[in-house]
């Protein structure tokens, strides 16, 4: 890896970020086959379902290459019980995923920022229970943040009653607080667990920390506005691809590129930050501190 | 330019264009016909004023009413529909229990009414009015009133009342009285009164407001006997799922409102001045059977024209974007009712965009759409429910049927209508067309009969006497998917001779189902009991499965038929009690296909194929004619051995992806 400890600029952060997933394959190969796994979990019950309610019909191929709502209301009549069961044995996917992603955060940054050193499993097994802990504190402000929109939605509504009021309300104003109030704290959440792992912090500090962190650091807004943008079109392009570009397997495929790219994006977007976090920690430190010392994560690179 | 021609056209030219004008405004009327169009038993003429601040209409009205019996009349029943909104003892509210299509009564003044302050034989001796009338008679009425309860036993109804007259009404002659009263409007949640806008300001949907004769059913006319003595009043309470029910006639309305309000009525605009802040304004309607109007000091007007119907919207100021929708929809509703049914008669045509509980609803060459604010293209709610309240000029305008008592001739057949020119009109997705969703309105109508318990309420059925809320199914989407069968039995162009040979049949004669099904059978040639019984009288459901299809190759060889090598067995069942004649088609390993014609009747059937290919595959029903099939999933079967995946695979691969961004979502907000 090349980290550098000068003061990057955003083009160098962003470089610096994809340079780290390019080298780290297995990790995205973890990560993308982890929510892969996942999707297949949840989509046994319905390939079930829904063999058991067409397989014998003849309907099976018609129905596959078009749709027809009162074909698939028929299926749905047949298949919903059978489907309402299995999926209501799911459920257990939203908690899993959640401590994945906990875990998984702190053993990416664990990793990253001791290059490789440190295994991502040693840093899970290290780090786990506190970022458990420190994810479920963010659980606090994320309900904050509901209940703040709940508060603005209800004297926005007063102000401004009506149909036109409840468009920009309903339409844009929820939608996009909620979008900009979980993305505030993902950033955050993301930098305390920095402080957890690199700073090595307690849970409290960490967590104060990281959500004084954008206030202190505003390129690190510019940083994740950044890679926001490039998730988010990793994930809608996938949606957009039409099912008739290259068959059935020929769009899956495609797909689970895009899919895998975003798992990419996950370990550039934490080695950005990751070299935001280090240099600007760095540049902080008192001079008779620098001097003083251990090598940082980015100095270390320049060696 | 010569100066002599120029000063020439100077003079012509404003005279021949005051000519033309004057020609242009004679020629203004109602109808399209210089002569009535029907019976015309009544006529009102209204004057009466609006009060913005008491939410009342004031004034007086005339009426004249012809008996059209053989017999004389000493009873006149009317109905007084806004005294539903009377207290909470009226029937409707009790039925309704305040909420009516997802809005609720108000809170701040929901209650409304009728008051009459007199209602007494007009005896002006110049007008040519009640001229039977013996001269001692007491002309005064209001101590003759009454409030009868029809339809059940609820004493504190007021919405029919009953006049005993002093004299009876020959046969042929008229009697004309005169009333002074006013209809104090309600919070609108169910198709009248008055609510604030956007602006602050107050819209008014002056709808069912003024007393209004009921109909006098003539032995013969709809199911009174033919040799029955004397005719009947027909006459019933407001109830929660229903609507109403009036005789032809004219109407000459002068109203007045402040003058910052924009006023839409049924009919035509006679004259308007302002005098004193007061906008006065007139209308007259021929060959109608009610009166609404609105006004509200907010709306904007837009106007074009369609062939001879002069097209007036009055919409919502944050809903102008959507004006053209309004107008583009109304023309293909105009063109296409036309073209299948009849010419639409009338001059006139009003798009009124009100607020909640006003829209969609019909009245006399007015209608009420409605819209949302940036409702997107894709979403084609606004062209719907134009084209179908449109559609009501014909199903309840022109051949008023009793809403009452058999709504689906008006709403069901509508819908049906309504259903297959979206359909043709805007094509797959006429209703939601979103990234590959695509939603007909006749598929949405269809799945909202077969998935909505479909063996309860039959068609034929007084409005307030569904259980269990069946109202709305058993008079807009069963009867539409019954008629998209019908018509896929009969043929499109039987079904569109029928169509037309019943609007020529019945436009302003109130016709009954048994009509309607005496022109199907006379235009279609045939005896259609046994689908009328089924599906409009009846509550039949109607499903066919194949139950089992199996082949085998047989050891002997037909002597007979020397290819025979496989012996296929087909069991079909018919799990609901509606009968319908089916179709079998059979299909062979080489692709190679056999039809079978089976009456349906039995409960169950077994067909055998004798063939030197296996039979693979078994489907009733292939064409989809019968749009009433409530599960068309088991029409169609194929061998156990060559069971097909696909749907489910095609199902989970795509779903995988989705699933996996979803998850990939929701770990991002943690």
């Amino acid at each position: 890896m090349s980290f550098s400890r000068s003061p990057r600029n955003s083009y160098g952060l962003f470089r610096q970020g994809i340079s780290t997933a390019t080298r780290r394959p297995r990790l995205v190969g973890l990560l993308y086959g982890v929510n892969l796994v996942a999707g297949f979990m949840v989509t046994i019950p319905i390939y079930l379902a829904l063999n058991s309610a067409t397989a014998t019909t003849g309907f099976s191929s018609e129905l596959a290459t078009q749709f027809d709502i009162t074909l698939w209301a028929d299926v749905m009549e047949d298949a919903l019980p059978t489907l309402a069961g299995l999926f209501s044995q799911r459920f257990w996917i939203f908690p899993v995923v959640f401590l994945w992603k906990a875990i998984a955060s702190i053993g990416i940054i664990s990793t990253l920022y001791s290059r490789g050193l440190q295994s991502f499993w040693q840093g899970v097994g290290e780090y786990s229970g506190r970022a458990i802990v420190l994810a479920l504190a963010f659980l606090v402000p994320v309900a904050a943040l509901g209940v703040g929109i709940a508060i603005s939605v209800f004297i926005l509504s007063a102000i401004w009653p009506g149909e036109v009021g409840e468009f920009w309300i309903f339409v844009v104003f929820i939608p996009v607080s909620l979008v900009i109030g979980l993305s505030v704290l993902d950033l955050m959440h993301d930098y305390a667990r920095m402080e957890l792992v690199i700073g090595t912090n307690t849970v409290g500090k960490s967590m104060l920390s990281g959500v004084l962190w954008p206030l202190r650091h505003f390129n690190s807004i510019g940083l994740y506005a950044g890679w926001f943008v490039i998730a988010l079109i990793l994930l809608a392009i996938p949606t957009m691809i039409d099912v008739r570009t290259g068959g059935l397997w020929g769009v899956f495929i495609l797909q689970q590129l895009f899919l895998f790219a975003r798992a990419g994006v996950t370990v550039a977007w934490f080695g950005s930050e990751i070299d935001l976090y280090d240099t600007a920690l760095t540049a902080e430190l008192p001079a008779i501190a620098r001097v003083e010392a251990e090598p940082g994560f980015a100095e270390e690179n320049q060696l | 330019m010569n100066t002599r021609v120029s000063a020439m056209l100077k003079i012509t030219i404003p005279l021949l264009a005051a000519a033309f004008w004057i020609q242009g405004a004679n020629a203004r009327q109602a109808t399209i016909s210089d002569e009535p169009l029907s019976d015309r038993r009544v006529a009102y003429t209204m004057h009466v004023k609006l009060d913005p601040d008491s939410k009342t209409v004031s004034g007086t009205q005339r009426l004249t009413w012809r008996n059209p019996d053989s017999v004389p009349v000493d009873e006149l029943q009317f109905h007084l529909y806004l005294n539903a909104f009377k207290n909470e003892n009226s029937t409707f509210m009790k039925e309704s229990g305040g909420q009516h299509r997802g809005f609720s009564a108000g809170v701040q003044d929901s209650w409304g009414g009728v008051d009459i302050m007199r209602m007494q034989i007009a005896a002006d001796p110049v007008a040519d009015v009640s001229p039977t009338l013996p001269p001692e008679t007491g002309l005064d009425l209001l101590d003759r009133i009454r409030f009868i309860h029809p339809d059940d036993d609820n004493e504190l109804d007021q919405t029919v009342m009953a006049v005993s007259l002093p004299y009876s009404v020959q046969p042929g002659e008229s009697i004309t009285l005169d009333f002074d009263f006013e209809s104090r409007l309600p919070e609108i949640f169910s198709r009248t009164g008055w609510k604030t806008g956007e602006s602050g300001n107050p819209f008014f949907m002056v709808a069912q407001w003024f007393p209004k004769i009921a109909v006098y059913e003539i032995p013969g006319q709809r199911y009174v006997p033919e040799d029955a003595q004397k005719g009947r009043w027909n006459a019933h309470q407001f109830h929660e799922n229903s609507e109403f029910y009036a005789d032809f006639g004219t109407y000459d309305v002068t109203i007045s409102v402040p003058e910052s309000y924009v006023l839409g009525a049924t009919g035509l605009l006679e004259s308007e001045e302002i005098t004193d802040g007061i906008r006065t304004v007139r209308y007259i309607a021929d060959d109608v059977h009610d009166f609404a109007w609105t006004a509200s000091p907010d709306f904007l007007v837009y106007t074009d024209q369609w062939e001879h119907v002069a097209l007036r919207l009055l919409i919502q100021p944050a809903h102008q974007a959507q004006a053209q929708r309004h107008f583009d929809a109304a023309k293909v509703a105009l063109e296409y009712y036309a073209e299948w049914v009849g010419e639409y008669p009338y001059t006139t045509l009003t798009l009124v965009d009100g607020i909640g509980g006003a829209n969609g609803m019909e009245y006399p060459t007015l209608i009420t759409c409605g819209t949302i604010y940036r409702l997107p293209k894709w979403i084609r709610a606004l062209e719907i429910v134009t084209i179908h309240e449109f559609g009501h000029q014909y199903f309840y305008g022109l051949l008023a049927s009793n809403e009452f008592e058999e709504a689906w001739l008006d709403e069901g057949v509508n819908s049906y209508i309504e259903t297959r020119l979206v359909d043709a009109e805007y094509g797959p997705g006429s209703v939601i067309d979103f990234a590959g969703f695509q939603l007909t309105d006749t598929d949405a109508q269809r799945i909202a009969y077969t998935k909505n318990s479909p063996s309860r309420g039959a068609l034929f059925t007084n409005s307030w006497e569904y259980p269990f809320g069946d109202y709305n199914k058993a008079s807009y989407v069963k009867p539409a998917t019954v008629l998209h069968t019908l018509e896929r039995y009969l043929g499109w162009e039987t079904m569109r001779e029928f169509l037309k040979t019943y609007y020529d049949t019945w436009r302003f004669r109130h016709p009954t189902t048994r009509d309607l099904q005496d022109v199907a059978e006379a235009v279609s040639e045939q005896d259609l009991d046994w689908f009328f019984d089924q599906y409009v009288y009846g509550t039949a459901t109607f499903d066919y499965k194949i139950y089992s299809l199996s082949t085998r190759r047989i050891d002997t060889v037909d002597e007979d038929d020397a290819s025979a090598m496989y012996e296929s067995h087909v069991t079909i069942e018919r799990t609901g009690d509606g009968v319908f004649p089916q179709i079998l088609r059979a299909t062979f390993r080489d692709g190679s296909e056999e039809i079978r014609q089976w009456s349906g009747e039995e409960t169950w059937i077994e067909m055998v194929f004798r063939s030197d290919e296996p039979l693979v595959e078994a489907f009733i029903d292939p064409e989809n004619r019968i749009l009433l099939d409530t599960n068309r999933l088991n029409n169609r079967r194929i061998l156990q051995v060559d069971a097909d995946s696909s749907l489910a695979r095609t199902a989970q691969l795509r779903l995988i992806s989705f699933i996996q961004q979803l998850l990939v979502v929701f770990s991002g907000i943690f």
